[in-house]
């Protein structure tokens, strides 16, 4: 029996507006894909891009990393720090071939439940397209 | 202009503003030069300016705290040199720049294999940051040894045409020039940037990458030191020089540097009073790739 | 002495692959070829040397499952190592007294160093950087091979171990003229440096002021460490995995800054004076002293790829004024 490709995301989320949009969508009971596994983060501005790096490296189908919008920052200025981190590791996973898809980023606010588990579709749609990630995984078993 | 550099370098020597002074000398192997320390004045005859000081000699003035040290620096080195200013690592007042304007260095390993000299070898064995650099002439300087040269635009040519590839290629180039790496750490000596005292490779809380060659790691180990010099990569090449495997770091290293200029535009080194790209913002940042 | 046609060579080599593990370089390193025409010769040396197929660069020790039982990895099989050359088979001769001891034999190094054939190929054309006649060598010593081979345009001539010869099928011919004449060329290419008395000369530096002169331009890259093919320092690591895991032994470089940090913090070789003396006296001071032979073969790799082009001979010859 053919079983369907279930990926496994990351889900990067900030603490102030992000991780409450989840609660949102919860407490609503919004539907969405159980693909997504959440960390919280204090702000997206801590997201160091190596967590992006390392998340690929463990072998995770896809990264999301949501944070407030530009402007609404619990810490004034964290993601626009973050927006420019944000725009170049993923230029350069695209540049070296790992799909664009595979890393992806929202603004979402405390009060967005709706668009969180919009997105959360998207993104889990986006990825089962592009298949299970092969690219830069390092070794899970000892006897292989 | 040769002579110029050497008397200056005798000059400062001589009246004491400097107690040595970072040049270039002749290599012990063909078609190569190499970095030289001089302390006597007598001895500054030994300096030279050719197609083969390859190496971003910025990397050494950290090594002489407290003192004040000359150096004969061209547009990447004194690019360097802004860079290390911006982030602290030492003073203006503790630098003497003798600029020199550039015209660039020949690739001396495709030379060695084409079985050129230096009086037949032409502009196609340029390396190919120096083909499309941007700051031929100095920065900053004290000194200059000549008269300024024109300034191309920045460009990038060969990356534009790598990113025109289909993604399995882009991944087949990626992956077949990064399992050379034998992690033999030469291309993050050689960086003037790469001062950290603890590398990431390093640090074994968290540990980031592990000691074998697998493809995950190799991967990770250059596009992270890529990602870490966003922003402050001066284009020099001194990396891809260094590497005794060959491997085209210039590709990753380039297209950061590019992006960098596209997005932000922001080039580093050239301003000593500005702050690095990652560590400010503007509001209209360009974000279309976010949801 | 005896000759053979390559194409016979190759034929019979194909032949053993399979009974025997075959290395023979492939482009910048040595490796395993499964058929000759995987051989590729780029450049004299390869970058990597023939350390690898000994001391590979990462090396699992063993491996362990969720029961905590151990399983060691050594290989047994029988190897030949074709197409090095002779200061890298030298290069061999002098890691075996570190690695293959009477008392603590390391077993890795040993399985694969016990039942290797060494044929080596002279040089007929060395490079500028060579001085491997520094260290009682060649470009066509035979001394640490089972057998030399001088390579022309059809053939092999062969000098070594008969049976090895006559393995292959090398035939008694006319090649002793032409081998003389291509070794004597060879031989005045490369440079000899002096070597006499460079124990006790180390043994006279008194502080590090001499090392500072010469190490000021060394940015400690450790390149020259991983291409030497005598250097063999190493690091252990654990790596966990899903469903066990395993300790490997990997390539490190004594020219690194925290080689010899400790973990308190301290490390006794910070400044890069330090860790070039270190290099130097291991090669011509402390090896020698205890195993009679120099840790150097003047193979000339260092010298070639350092990117500051830091050369160990100007330094040997600056120790002798």
């Amino acid at each position: 029996m053919y079983k369907e490709f279930e990926p496994k995301i990351a889900a990067f989320l900030c603490n102030w507006c992000s991780y409450a949009g989840a609660d949102l969508a919860g407490v609503s009971r919004l539907q969405y894909p159980p693909y997504t596994r959440v960390i919280r983060i204090p702000c997206s501005g801590r997201i160091n891009p190596f967590y992006i790096i390392r998340a690929l490296y463990e072998g995770l189908d896809g990264v999301w990393v949501s944070g407030c919008h530009p402007g609404d920052c619990h810490y004034q200025t964290g993601n626009y720090y973050a927006r420019r981190r944000f725009a170049l590791i993923k230029n350069l996973l695209e540049f070296i071939g790992v799909e664009k898809e595979r890393v992806q980023f929202s603004w979402v606010s405390a009060s967005e439940g709706g668009k969180f588990s919009e997105v959360a579709k998207l993104v889990s749609e986006d990825i089962k397209k592009i298949g299970p990630a092969q690219k830069m995984i390092r070794e899970k078993r000892v006897n292989d | 202009m040769i002579d110029k550099i050497r008397k200056e370098a005798k000059r400062i020597l001589e009246e004491g503003i400097v107690s040595v002074v970072i040049g270039f000398e002749k290599g012990s192997i063909p078609l190569k030069s190499t970095p030289v320390f001089i302390d006597d004045p007598k001895e500054t005859e030994k300096l030279i300016w050719d197609k083969f000081c390859e190496n971003n000699i910025a990397t050494y003035i950290r090594r002489f705290k407290g003192t004040k040290v000359g150096i004969v620096a061209n547009g990447c080195c004194s690019r360097a040199i802004v860079t290390l200013i911006v982030e602290a690592q030492f003073k203006r007042e503790d630098v003497y720049i003798i600029g020199v304007p550039c015209e660039g260095m020949y690739d001396r390993r495709m030379m060695l294999r084409d079985s050129k000299t230096e009086k037949n070898a032409d502009e196609k064995y340029l390396y190919t940051n120096c083909k499309y650099c941007a700051h031929r002439n100095p920065v900053i300087y004290d000194f200059i040894a000549r008269d300024k040269i024109q300034e191309k635009t920045s460009q990038f040519p060969d990356i534009e045409q790598m990113q025109e590839l289909p993604l399995e290629e882009r991944w087949k180039h990626f992956n077949d020039e990064v399992s050379k790496c034998i992690r033999c750490y030469a291309c993050r000596e050689a960086c003037p940037m790469c001062y950290c005292e603890v590398c990431f490779v390093d640090v074994n809380n968290p540990k980031w990458l592990e000691g074998i060659a697998q493809e995950s790691d190799v991967a990770f180990w250059n596009l992270g030191r890529a990602f870490h010099l966003a922003g402050r990569c001066v284009d020099c090449g001194a990396c891809e020089r260094a590497c005794p495997m060959e491997i085209k770091i210039l590709n990753l290293t380039r297209k950061l540097n590019k992006d960098v200029k596209e997005l932000y535009d922001f080039e580093a080194g050239v301003d000593i009073k500005g702050k690095p790209a990652l560590g400010e913002f503007r509001f209209d940042d360009k974000e279309e790739f976010i949801r | 002495m005896k000759k053979i046609k390559k194409e016979k060579f190759y034929s019979k080599l194909n032949d053993l692959i399979g009974e025997y593990r075959v290395y023979a370089p492939k482009g910048d390193r040595i490796g395993e070829i499964r058929n000759s025409t995987d051989i590729e010769v780029q450049t004299l040396l390869t970058r990597l040397s023939a350390k690898s197929v000994f001391l590979p660069q990462n090396e699992e020790l063993f491996r362990w499952d969720k029961d905590k039982k151990i399983k060691i990895k050594t290989s047994e099989k029988k190897t030949i190592l074709f197409g090095i050359r002779p200061c890298d088979a030298s290069a061999i001769a002098a890691l075996d007294p570190t690695f293959d001891t009477k008392e603590f034999p390391d077993t890795y190094y040993k399985s694969r160093r016990t039942n290797t054939i060494i044929i080596s190929v002279g040089c007929n054309e060395p490079e500028e950087t060579c001085f491997c006649s520094s260290f009682n060598s060649g470009p066509f010593d035979d001394s640490h091979s089972d057998v030399l081979l001088m390579e022309n345009s059809t053939e092999f001539i062969g000098v070594g171990k008969e049976e090895i010869l006559d393995l292959f099928g090398f035939e008694e011919g006319d090649g002793k003229k032409e081998f003389e004449k291509i070794k004597d060329s060879a031989e005045k290419k490369v440079q000899e440096i002096s070597l006499s008395g460079i124990k006790e000369k180390l043994d006279s530096v008194k502080d590090t002021s001499f090392f500072k002169d010469i190490s000021n331009k060394c940015i400690n890259c450790g390149a020259c460490t991983f291409l030497c093919p005598t250097c063999y320092c190493f690091d252990i690591e654990d790596l966990n995995r899903v469903d066990g895991g395993k300790r490997v032994r990997n390539w490190d470089s004594c020219m690194f800054k925290i080689y010899t940090c400790e973990t308190s913090g301290n490390n006794p070789r910070k400044e890069e004076e330090l860790r070039m003396r270190q290099r130097i006296m291991h090669k011509f001071n402390y090896y020698p002293l205890l195993y009679d032979v120099f840790g150097c073969v003047g193979c000339g790799r260092c010298v070639l790829y350092c990117p500051v082009n830091f050369d160990i001979r100007s330094a040997i010859k600056k120790l002798g004024d």
